[in-house]
């Protein structure tokens, strides 16, 4: 029964601001100590040990450094006024524009903070200078930056599939289409605010003289080509059966060195920049993977699972009614915690119900991805909010970014239904991409 | 007496769970009238899958249910107690384990080299030796493959001209389905079904000269196993012993079944010519002669088997009835 | 006590800054292992237990530096608003009670961990590579006992906050 406090122990040192890493650990450390006195010690050794040799999770730093390249590499401007060419007549075309970017820019890294300072820095001032409303600008930039999760590649991913149980190829190409459906529910949004409410978009007055197709055309490829090298060394290489998804993810990084060396953008200072960046970033995720496993060591071992089981068990809600409950959880757990500790305290707790329930587990990890979208959103814990305070001009104020994110929130929504009533938006694509006959 | 035990496992479900630990736990509850409970954990609970003998050696599970051969890292002759190319079929292993001092050797090499109290539980008859996109018949085809494998079937079949490859379990679906490798062993014909590689791959190769058999040992914590009474010892003895004979018919006539719905589902069913498969015995006890130099464990082991493979020599001459 | 700080730290900055580039051979190895296995049709026996290797050391080295750096993620809810005092006080409690013990005890057991997989030569049984393990056990309690010592240097930051707000206080 002591399993049941470790909970409330957690999360007294989270709240209280100790880092989650740590918190995980420390928590472990005396109540494994106290369940299994020196043996405790072998466990962490092991567990630490076998977090360190997961090579599945190579994967991480690898999408982390590719994301710190492009960050770095300048391909975002050429592709960012590459695409205005072809929006800037629609109703908010500024904000469909950078929404259109933010697919794309997702599609070639892993991470979410790479996207939404890019994109936000080369947006905000353009949509500022045209009026955009303040809440719409925060809400684009907030939900679009972090469309790097469900758009794959995907670290978020990499993390998930071991956790689940499930293969990180069958996520990363089942992802695709409700990564798709939610960016273009986006998009839709924003047109028909924008139609319906143009003091939201002031139009554009069009005295800039229309480029021809042709020159816009060689534009557009030219600076389509390297986003779509990096999509391809990626996805490609998974979806091609060259590589497994951590040898897609080196073949991304290299891309990524390639790409930057070709834009003259490579020095020995960006280069350091971010390897150092990625290590920070790559060390702060392994180590709450770590935390979180030797945290869950303790709990299964004081007989944690088996409670819970059967507690989840007396509740007896029928599949869909636990499945609901489920994602709400995950929902709350979004306000106050950060997507790694949600999925490594409530996934492992899932899955055996999900199995059991006959639910297919990729299209059940697909509503967790979408529910993690919400995540970044919520405050007080929104990183899509936290990256935008550091790049927004002063007179956006957080209140501006909270009711901005609110139409987002709403639109994810929309979309885990379309995908929780629609299964075959995630399982029909790995079908297709498989199989022998 | 009352006892609680704490069981790691290699497995996060599937029949070495339904059929091996946990059907152990449940016969040991039964008979014991539920004096002795024993909590099955999935493998990567209490500790990684491929370390349950560390696990229990260092107490954090009182016993554990995993593959000996996990353990070739730290000495190669978990391999001959684990099952290797060069090994005899299971009915013969059957025998050398129960009949011919095999799991008293076992006991004694667990004893000695890790610490631990150990007997054997549950075993695997041959496995499929390939789930493959290509078909596989002879030598010449076994060239450049590149096979997911591990341990060390991945030294001997690199000596016949493959190309073994390393994978994560998790990775080895995806990476069959868009073709990163060629072809992988896992389990028997029914254990295979779940993992589903029938569905991306066309060809079932059999028999599985990687694997002609697999027992598979349950290890017990010393000090776990002192708090037990002898009779109590003995009890648990009887369950594995009971437990081990059970998976052997269960997994016979589930094998038979398994094959149908491979065909069913559109698999072409592929025998290995027999000079592969004598090709592949001959590696694996070359490989073993190797190992044995400068292992006096191994050297053990290898010749008690051999001098039992000897007895037994003209048992296929007494023992089977040709009917085609 | 400022300057050992300043000693701890240039420890952890310059091992961190090496361990950064331990991804360049994983991209390397990584990338090598897919063409080997296009190319020559043979894939190598190396890059998996390489690849695994390297991210393990990569991070667990790097742990120090983003102690350092503030980069390990908080909630900073409440924390966010406690006054820099609050915050040196509960850093200081958790650091001393939890995270000091916690990583002296497993650095000291992970080293003779790796102590006793060199003597009995127990090598890593995932590939037919099959390398000893114990130079990876060793770079594993090292990077712990690395983080260690970049918490003592947290704790005594920690402290020289507290007692530099106690002088400011005095002196008000
Ligand atoms: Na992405
Ligand atoms: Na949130």
């Amino acid at each position: 029964m002591e399993a049941l406090l470790m909970f409330p122990a957690l999360f007294l040192l989270i709240f209280l601001g100790f880092p989650v890493a740590f918190a995980l650990m420390s928590v472990a450390f005396v109540f494994g100590y106290y369940t299994f006195g020196d043996a405790a010690f072998f466990q962490f050794m092991q567990k630490i040990e076998d977090v360190a040799s997961n090579f599945i999770l190579a994967a991480v730093p690898l999408f982390v450094f590719m994301g710190a390249m492009l960050e770095r590499s300048g391909i975002a401007e050429k592709l960012f006024h590459a695409v205005h060419l072809w929006t800037r007549r629609l109703p908010g075309g500024v904000a469909v524009g950078t929404v259109i970017m933010c697919i794309i820019f997702a599609a070639s890294t892993g991470v979410i903070g790479a996207t939404e300072t890019v994109v936000g820095l080369l947006a905000i001032p353009s949509m500022m200078r045209l009026n955009y409303s303040k809440s719409l600008i925060s809400g684009t930039i907030c939900a679009g930056g972090s469309l790097g999760t469900i758009i794959p590649p995907s670290v978020v991913v990499v993390v998930l599939g071991p956790i689940a149980n499930v293969s990180i190829g069958d996520l990363m190409v089942g992802m695709i289409f409700p990564g798709l459906i939610l960016s273009g529910l986006y998009i839709v949004y924003i047109i028909l605010l924008c139609t319906f409410s143009p003091t939201a978009a002031p139009r554009v007055d069009d005295d800039e003289p229309l480029m021809p197709l042709g020159e816009k055309l060689v534009v557009t490829v030219k600076a389509l080509v390297p986003p779509l090298f990096m999509i391809f060394a990626v996805l490609g290489s998974i979806m091609l059966g060259w590589a497994a998804p951590t040898e897609a993810a080196a073949l991304g990084a290299a891309g990524a060195i390639v790409l930057t060396i070709a834009y003259g953008k490579f020095t020995l200072q960006t280069f350091s920049e971010a390897l150092v960046k990625t290590l920070t970033v790559t060390s702060m995720i392994m180590l709450i993977l770590l935390g979180g496993s030797i945290f869950t060591g303790v709990y299964a071992g004081s007989g944690g699972m088996s409670i819970m089981r059967d507690l989840l068990d007396a509740i007896s809600l029928g599949p869909w009614g636990l499945l609901i409950i489920f994602l709400l959880l995950v929902f709350v757990a979004g306000f106050f915690l950060e997507w790694i500790s949600i999925l490594l305290i409530f996934v492992p707790l899932f899955m055996p119900f999900i199995r059991d329930a006959g639910f297919d587990p990729v299209w059940f990890c697909m509503l967790i991805l979408i529910m993690i979208q919400t995540s970044y959103l919520t405050p007080p814990m929104a990183p899509a909010i936290f990256y935008l305070r550091g790049i927004a001009p002063p007179e956006m104020t957080l209140r501006h970014m909270y009711v901005g994110v609110v139409p987002f929130l709403a639109i994810q929504m929309v979309a885990l239904l379309i995908v929780m009533m629609f299964p075959e938006t995630a399982l029909w694509l790995p079908e297709q991409v498989l199989g022998f006959r | 007496q009352e006892h609680k035990f704490k069981m790691a496992t290699a497995w996060s479900g599937g029949p070495l769970t339904d059929i091996g630990a946990q059907a152990f736990a449940d016969r040991v509850k039964e008979t014991s009238g539920g004096r002795i409970e024993i909590e099955v954990f999935p493998s990567g609970t209490l500790g990684p899958g491929l370390k349950v003998s560390e696990t229990v050696k260092n107490g954090v599970a009182d016993m554990g249910h995993t593959w000996v051969g996990y353990d070739w890292g730290a000495d190669t002759t978990a391999v001959l107690f684990g099952g290797y190319a060069g090994s005899f079929d299971s009915e013969r292993m059957l025998h050398w384990l129960y009949r011919a001092g095999g799991a008293e050797l076992h006991a004694q090499w667990r004893d000695e080299q890790f610490g631990l109290v150990a007997m054997p539980l549950f075993i695997r008859t041959s496995e499929v030796f390939l789930h493959s996109r290509k078909p596989v018949r002879t030598l010449e085809d076994l060239q450049g493959l590149k096979l997911r494998t591990a341990g060390a079937w991945l030294d001997i079949s690199q000596s016949m001209g493959a190309a073994p490859v390393t994978m994560p379990g998790g990775d080895v679906y995806p990476a069959l389905e868009r073709g990163t490798i060629d072809a992988t062993e896992w389990g028997t014909l029914w254990e295979n079904l779940s993992p589903g590689f029938y569905r991306v791959t066309k060809y079932v190769i059999i028999p599985g000269v990687h694997q002609p058999t697999a027992p598979f040992e349950l290890v017990v914590n010393k000090d776990s196993w002192a708090k037990l009474s002898e009779a109590d010892q003995k009890l648990i003895s009887d369950a594995a012993f009971y437990t081990t004979m059970n998976s052997w018919l269960t997994i016979g006539q589930e094998d038979a079944k398994a094959l149908e719905v491979y065909r069913q589902e559109g698999n072409e069913i592929v025998e290995l010519d027999a000079e592969v498969q004598i090709a592949a015995h001959n590696a694996g006890i070359a490989w073993a002669e190797k190992q044995a130099e400068g292992n006096e464990w191994f050297r053990k082991v290898l010749d008690h088997q051999k001098a039992f493979a000897d007895l037994w020599k003209d048992a296929n001459r007494y023992r089977n009835v040709k009917t085609e | 006590m400022k300057r050992i700080v300043t000693a701890l730290e240039k420890l952890t900055v310059g091992i961190g800054y090496a361990a950064s580039v331990l991804i360049v051979p994983l991209i390397l190895a990584t990338c090598y292992e897919v063409f080997a296995r296009y190319a020559f049709g043979s894939p190598t026996i190396w890059a998996f237990e390489l690849g695994y290797s390297v991210m393990g050391v990569h991070f667990l080295l790097g742990a120090a530096l983003t102690l350092q750096r503030g980069g390990h993620i908080r909630i900073d809810v409440l924390y966010g608003n406690f006054k820099p005092k609050t915050k040196a006080t509960i850093d200081l409690f958790f650091y001393v009670i939890f995270l000091l013990p916690f990583l002296t005890i497993v650095s000291y057991w992970m080293l003779s961990y790796a102590f006793d997989s060199f003597v009995s030569g127990e090598r890593t049984g995932q590939s037919a590579w099959n390398p000893v393990i114990w130079p990876f056990r060793i770079m594993i309690s090292s990077a712990i006992a690395l983080l260690t010592v970049q918490t003592i240097a947290e704790i005594l930051k920690c402290v020289m906050t507290l007692r530099h707000a106690d002088d400011q206080a005095e002196e008000a």
